[in-house]
């Protein structure tokens, strides 16, 4: 499960994303409670999902 | 989905493909994204019955944010489709018990040959199997494989092979190729391997022999179709 999603997996507690920028390997960290966005840092962060998402998860099932 | 400190480090990023359906978000947008009930509700009892609402609700979310809806991914594939002759009167002189025997060795002894060349059992399809493949020669000699398993076992099987772009919908495939691809399959005779054209042009070279079949009219499909019956 994509880890802005994981936090359904803990209702009304804190979850805290720490990850690592793949362009330049800082940090970045992301902090939620349910649907409560509590901080991101740096202000800045973004997300990039590639798409076609099979781009990311070749060879799974009917690829074969 | 990847991280970034900012879009300009994803633009700068050596993997990055721009293209039109790719997505860079702020973070904010995306945890109200994947706040949909499509991953809210991952847990859910009854989440994949609800599943076309929930994906309805993943687009909504994506539209919200200005974002295009993912389009279908697309992937040049060789579809087969292999079906039982005259499976209800086998059914019926064999009697129920004896015949689902008989159709559970079918099943296995396909997914093997479909596994054996490399494919993979998209899914049954009354009494057979729609399979997809990279490799047509290999779809080929897997439909050929079957076949003669299925005489082992006192079955005659019909195959229809197509090659071309299908639609990638999770696990599963659509698309008129795979239309095309069931069509063919069922003009085939007892026994017989039955590919379209493009099937015959991709796997020149391979030592495969065709005889031609003619032109066909396959029913939904627009324009008439030359089948060939592979020979081996």
């Amino acid at each position: 499960m994509e880890s802005l999603a994981v936090r359904w997996l803990f209702p009304g507690q804190e979850i805290v994303v720490d990850s690592r920028c793949l362009d330049c390997g800082e940090s970045v960290s992301v902090r939620l409670r349910d649907d409560e966005l509590i901080d991101v840092t740096p202000e800045s962060a973004v997300g990039y999902m590639p798409s076609p998402f099979s781009r990311s998860r070749a060879g799974s099932g009917a690829f074969n | 989905m990847n991280l970034f400190r900012s879009e300009e480090h994803v633009r700068r990023w050596p993997l990055y493909f721009q293209a039109a359906d790719d997505y860079v978000m702020p973070v904010s947008d995306w945890a109200e994204v994947f706040g949909s009930s499509m991953f809210r509700n991952r847990l859910d009892e009854d989440y994949l019955a609800q599943s076309q609402r929930h994906l309805d609700h993943y687009h909504e979310a994506l539209l919200g944010k200005g974002r295009a809806i993912p389009s279908p991914d697309r992937v040049l594939l060789t579809v087969m489709f292999t079906d039982i002759v005259d499976s209800t009167s086998q059914a019926a002189l064999l009697g129920d018990q004896a015949w689902r025997s008989v159709l559970q060795q079918h099943n296995e002894m396909t997914v093997t040959h479909i596994e054996h060349f490399g494919g993979t059992a998209v899914k049954q399809t009354g009494d057979g199997f729609m399979s997809s493949f990279a490799s047509p020669t290999r779809a080929i000699r897997s439909g050929a494989a079957i076949r003669d398993a299925a005489k082992e076992l006192g079955l005659q099987v019909r195959v229809g092979i197509h090659s071309g772009e299908c639609e990638v919908l999770g696990d599963d495939l659509a698309g008129i190729a795979v239309h095309i691809a069931a069509r063919v399959a069922a003009t085939a005779g007892p026994d017989t391997v039955v590919v379209t054209e493009p099937v015959v042009a991709a796997v020149t070279g391979s030592g495969i022999d065709f005889a031609d079949q003619g032109t066909h009219n396959l029913k939904g499909v627009p324009g008439t179709w030359r089948l060939h019956t592979a020979i081996l």
